[in-house]
């Protein structure tokens, strides 16, 4: 295993106890560095960060103020930047969560660096992209009808219902793997105040005693079967908004796994993201190996493989039959108004990551977070092309609609787009950035197999 | 200049001023109110087009209460609808021409469509509004969506999809909410045991 510190953090009982309690000790160190010791670098960041979120708070008061008429949105384009944010980020969250359960189910061994960024990506992003649907009312307090006054035939409805439940599974999916971690975090000597207390109250009396650790595993092994059909749901009903529509360009069958796959694309990329920051941010390159990043990069391209294949698929059934609103609509897609962004997400967002990763020679740490990089940005991209274009095709008559997003809505997308990265540094400026207790589990695991005795110790103390 | 003649002037000033709006007002008139003027109405009524594909049209004709019809007032429309609960929503506003009638296009979703008609009032009428059933003819009816009047041969099914879907919606609540207070539960209540089995207090975390 890449992160392994040699010896192995269940100390053998050999001569080298010391030497891997040492170990142990710089795993947690490193694991609460960007909590205690997040360097001056990280408030010149917050700051950073701070000022478009609240420039993007000031656009939404604006916009409440004003209404909706402050926004691009019309008759004819009535879901813009906001949807694609949106689905965009709800995408991001769902990567992240999967990534994680199918890592613990399938007991994949290089995980235990990676769980931790990916479930707190998950967390974050799900709490910003929740937030478009509010912002895309033009009256925010009328949301209270969603409760008081459901429609239950609206897809709509089951959005809010399926965004809410998988918001709480993902808050269980990061908070309970923590137990054992601040149980460790609240022995520590540099740790006191108000962590301390925090600490102690969420790790529940947690004295990696065999039968905690029973607990805790079963727990973790039915939150990650109960997450994945979860998150499947999620991102199958939020497709619904658009595919349960008549349409062209939305009506269609394969909405709900194109969506899926789509999601787990874009968020695995954001999951690589995260995990190279954080690597290098806090030199964690001894926990989140090379070899992470480039298993990570394989999963990556295989999902954007999976998409393109989806794509294909979607733009051939549609274009053969020859259906006249289905042909102007990939007309503009694809050769006209909006082929230059069609034809960069093609490029940026499936060839060029590909490449990268299919390369022995760009198959880096570099080429692979590149690669993640344009991943994001062409997904935004395609959301763009799923929702703007077949509302701009008239469903009478032959007058083309427009949208041209107004400085609201790019504030308050760029807003939300530093927020993610504001909310992740916030969120490990409290728990550990790294899943210490299932990375040693993972370690022990590996050495019962290999028939070496192994010895339980402690890493609590100082570090 | 000190501070009390121009205090002077400014009242002085002030005065003028009033006098002046008094002296013209009572010599032009006062402009008329809403009020005096008394209630307009609006009638309501809609207009079919021979040719196909163009669509319907809905007509308010505005009236005094002398029954002179006013050219010029804008009039707003709007359908109810049921969003949420009944409510009415915009279709448009029109201005009227020199018969006194405001019309605008409109695709009826049904063959009996509620239309409100509202005028807000000026110098010349008082605000009123109207709302009426207006018929249309069953060739000029959108169905754009499926709707609840629409007969489905699947309403069974429909008709269960949202209990089956909540109920599955709360057990799964149910079960995350359980399992995080399970978990939290059982682990104090292990290390409970443990330090009253073995008198052993809690002893440091990790590996």
């Amino acid at each position: 295993m890449g992160w392994r510190a040699r010896p192995g953090p269940r100390e053998r009982a050999s001569t080298n106890a010391p030497a891997a309690q040492g170990s142990l000790r710089s795993l947690a160190t490193a694991a609460l560095a960007p909590a205690l010791q997040p360097g001056r670098w990280s408030r010149v960041l917050i700051f950073l960060l701070a000022v478009p979120v609240l420039a993007g708070i000031a656009a939404y008061g604006y916009q409440v103020a004003n209404g909706l008429e402050v926004t691009g949105l019309n008759d004819d384009v009535f879901w813009g930047l906001y949807t694609v944010n949106l689905v965009t980020l709800i995408g991001l969250s769902y990567g992240g969560a999967l990534v994680s359960a199918i890592l613990r189910l399938t007991d994949a061994n290089w995980r235990g660096p990676i769980v931790r960024i990916a479930e707190g990506t998950a967390l974050v992003t799900l709490a910003v992209g929740a937030l478009f649907p509010i912002i895309h009312l033009g009256r925010p307090d009328r949301m209270w009808e969603m409760f008081t006054r459901p429609q239950f035939d609206s897809p709509l409805l089951w959005d809010m219902v399926a965004i809410l439940t998988y918001l709480l599974a993902t808050l269980l999916l990061f908070g309970l793997p923590l137990l054992p971690d601040c149980a460790d975090a609240s022995q520590r000597s540099d740790v006191s105040g108000w962590r301390r207390r925090l600490y102690s109250w969420a790790a529940a009396d947690w004295q990696d005693l065999p039968e905690q650790r029973r607990i805790l595993r079963r727990s973790m092994t039915i939150l990650a079967i109960v997450i994945i059909p979860v998150a499947i749901m999620v991102h199958t009903v939020l497709s619904y908004a658009f595919s349960l529509t008549s349409r062209p360009g939305w009506h269609s069958t394969i909405f709900g796994p194109y969506f899926v796959v789509a999601a787990i694309y874009s968020g695995v990329a954001v999951v690589i993201l995260a995990a190279v920051a954080y690597r290098r941010a806090y030199r964690l390159q001894r926990w989140i190996t090379d070899e992470a990043i480039r298993r990570l990069g394989y999963i990556l391209v295989t999902l954007g493989v999976a998409y393109g294949y989806f794509m294909f698929t979607e733009i051939t059934t549609e274009g053969y039959v020859g259906e006249e609103a289905a042909d102007a609509l990939l007309y503009v897609m694809m050769l006209d108004r909006y082929a230059p962004l069609f034809w960069t997400f093609v490029a940026l967002g499936l060839a060029i990551p590909t490449l990268l990763v299919a390369f022995r020679r760009t198959r880096t740490t570099t080429g692979i977070t590149v690669a993640a990089g344009l991943v994001v940005v062409s997904m935004w991209l395609k959301r763009f092309l799923l929702i703007v274009p077949p509302l701009t095709q008239p469903l009478f008559g032959d007058a083309i609609g427009g949208y041209s997003p107004s400085w609201v809505e790019w504030t308050i997308t760029l807003g939300s787009v530093a927020a993610i990265p504001l909310l992740l540094i916030l969120l490990f400026r409290v728990f550990p950035v790294l899943a210490v207790h299932e990375m040693q589990e993972i370690e022990a695991d590996a050495d019962a197999r290999s028939g070496q005795p192994i010895v339980v110790t402690s890493v609590g103390g100082s570090p | 200049m000190s501070r009390r003649p121009l205090r002077r002037v400014m009242v002085a000033l002030t005065m003028v001023v009033t006098a002046s709006v008094v002296v013209t007002a009572s010599v032009i008139g006062w402009p008329a109110l809403a009020q005096d003027a008394g209630p307009a109405v609006l009638t309501l009524g809609v207009e079919v087009s021979p040719i196909a594909d163009l669509p319907p049209r809905v007509t308010a004709t505005l009236t005094d209460a002398t029954g002179t019809t006013l050219s010029g007032a804008t009039v707003s429309f709007s359908t109810r609808v049921d969003i949420g609960g009944e409510r009415f929503a915009s279709i448009g506003r029109a201005i009227t021409n020199s018969a006194g009638v405001a019309s605008i296009n409109f695709w009826p979703r049904d063959e009996h469509v509620a239309i409100k008609a509202r005028y807000a009032g000026d110098e010349h009428a008082g605000s009123t509004e109207a709302v009426a059933e207006l018929d249309f003819p069953a060739d000029v009816v959108v169905v754009t969506m499926p709707t609840h009047s629409r007969h489905s041969l699947l309403e069974p099914i429909q008709a269960a999809m949202p209990r089956v879907v909540t109920g599955l919606v709360v057990a799964l609540w149910i079960l995350l909410i359980g399992l995080a207070w399970m978990t939290r539960r059982a682990t104090k209540h292990a290390a409970a045991a443990q330090a009253g089995a073995g008198g052993i207090g809690p002893m440091p975390a990790g590996g």
